[in-house]
């Protein structure tokens, strides 16, 4: 039977999708000023704390509007309230459109093509659920005893060990996502690159020439020109 | 001033974290259970029947594709983020396109390093303070989805595709100036690799087994990174 998605955004819907969204909103108030406070007692200054506060929220607003991109295609295909629960809590836009199209595929429906069924949106919304919660169990299971890893590594070999592995962690894993545009060679191809070489450039300036506002906008300001390029050529 | 790191030690591992492992591990496992919301409410108000072979297959589909990525991701971010930071980065999501670029740039402007106590708060307060961001930004482009949809031409939307890989190549270049001698082998091992899976290196491990590229990707730039470390190159 073909999906009513229209049917979906009713409020109670709503509210039940927003409850989870409005408790990961107080979660990440009641860690920010158990954070703020402990910040505060090992002798951090309150300036830099403001300054690492606006530096995040400036970083924030550019990828904010890329979720916002991924919450709309989500949305199209799963509705308004699913849309935004799930780009909003757990998941991020790029799982959520590969767990709609297995599972949309699995109930034989070939999503964002096809129209969509209530089988297909039942199996997609179950698939979403089921496949980003390992993250949440894993994560929350793993944390302490990573922890006590990560402080034996550190009186063995030293705390100086540790930037390393974090930053081979991360340019290994975004070199393996950036790779996945790099092959492509389509469109998407150009905006990795495009968004690469503005941020070089906007890199070097700010280090160069030292301007603080450049370093937290960064982010925002190579993102969308990159984007605008991409779509004229 | 910061005090001595004994000290500080002291503060983050037995009055701060002791508490919060506690607490989170509570929360995050009420998280688990406030997933399935959505799913309740559409089977007990719309009537719908969940197709469980279709959601097997589904999730087997998804797991083979990424499923490495629910263990790799929060170990590989565990030494920036800390371990309040990986309570919060697992229910809020968007970790690598938002989270972990926010943790970075705030250690970066205060000037800590990560894996310290004074890192991880720092990495912390940039995490919640995304969350803060990101929320309201999702939540008016909710309320207004239906009027931009409608009104933004499709040209435009169709743009909106571009944003994401703008995000991930900006993202890139922003950590890989911190440490450029991990441009070559990261980039190296992520394209080497995406491509021997789509040409059907690695089928005998299932239909599309992106996982990996990742894999060998975080874990390959890893290796290389202690041995440039060894070497004292790094």
């Amino acid at each position: 039977m073909e999906m009513n998605l229209a049917q979906l955004n009713s409020p109670v819907m709503w509210l039940g999708c927003g409850l989870p969204v409005l408790f990961l909103l107080f979660l990440a108030g009641r860690m920010w000023k158990k954070t703020y406070k402990t910040s505060l007692e090992i002798g951090l200054e309150e300036s830099q704390l403001k300054k690492a506060v606006k530096t995040s929220a400036i970083t924030a607003i550019g990828p904010s509007v890329a979720c916002l991109a991924g919450m709309f295609a989500v949305m199209a295909i799963m509705g308004g309230p699913v849309g935004f629960m799930r780009l909003s809590y757990v998941g991020n836009s790029m799982f959520e459109l590969m767990a709609v199209q297995f599972a949309s595929a699995a109930a034989g429906v070939q999503a964002g093509v096809d129209k969509m069924t209530e089988n297909a949106f039942a199996a997609s919304l179950l698939v979403m659920i089921l496949g980003s919660i390992p993250w949440i169990i894993f994560g929350t299971f793993a944390s302490d005893k990573m922890d006590r890893i990560q402080n034996g590594i550190v009186k063995k070999v030293g705390r100086t060990i540790l930037p390393v592995i974090s930053a081979s962690a991360l340019l290994g894993a975004l070199g393996a996502n950036n790779a996945t545009y790099l092959t492509a060679i389509d469109k998407t191809t150009v905006s990795c690159l495009t968004g690469a070489g503005i941020m070089a450039v906007l890199c070097v300036i700010a280090e160069k020439k030292q301007i603080e506002w450049l370093r937290q906008w960064n982010l925002t300001l190579a993102i969308f020109p990159a984007m605008i390029i991409t779509a004229l050529l | 001033m910061l005090k001595p790191e004994a000290v500080r030690d002291d503060i983050y591992q037995n009055q701060y974290l002791k508490g919060l492992h506690k607490s989170s591990k509570i929360v995050n496992y009420i998280c688990v259970l406030f997933c399935f919301i959505p799913a309740v409410l559409v089977v007990l108000i719309y009537g719908i029947d969940i197709p469980w072979a279709a959601v097997a297959t589904g999730w087997l589909s998804i797991a083979s594709a990424i499923g490495v990525v629910w263990f790799v991701e929060p170990i590989g971010n565990f030494p920036i983020v800390g371990s309040a930071g990986t309570y919060i980065n697992v229910v809020a999501g968007n970790t690598s396109n938002m989270r972990i670029p926010c943790a970075v740039m705030s250690q970066k402007a205060v000037g800590v390093e990560p894996g310290t106590p004074e890192g991880s708060l720092i990495s912390t307060l940039g995490i919640c303070t995304s969350v803060f961001v990101n929320i309201p930004i999702l939540a008016v482009g909710a309320v207004l989805s239906s009027v931009i949809m409608s009104y933004l031409p499709q040209s435009v939307l169709d743009a909106f595709n571009y944003l994401l890989p703008a995000l991930f190549g900006a993202v890139y270049v922003q950590f890989a100036m911190m440490k450029p001698k991990l441009i070559p082998i990261s980039l190296t091992l992520g394209i080497g690799f995406c491509l021997m899976v789509k040409y059907g290196v690695f089928s005998f491990l299932g239909p599309a087994p992106t996982y990996v590229t990742t894999l060998a990707g975080t874990f390959g730039t890893i290796g290389f990174g202690l041995w440039m470390y060894k070497k004292g190159k790094v």
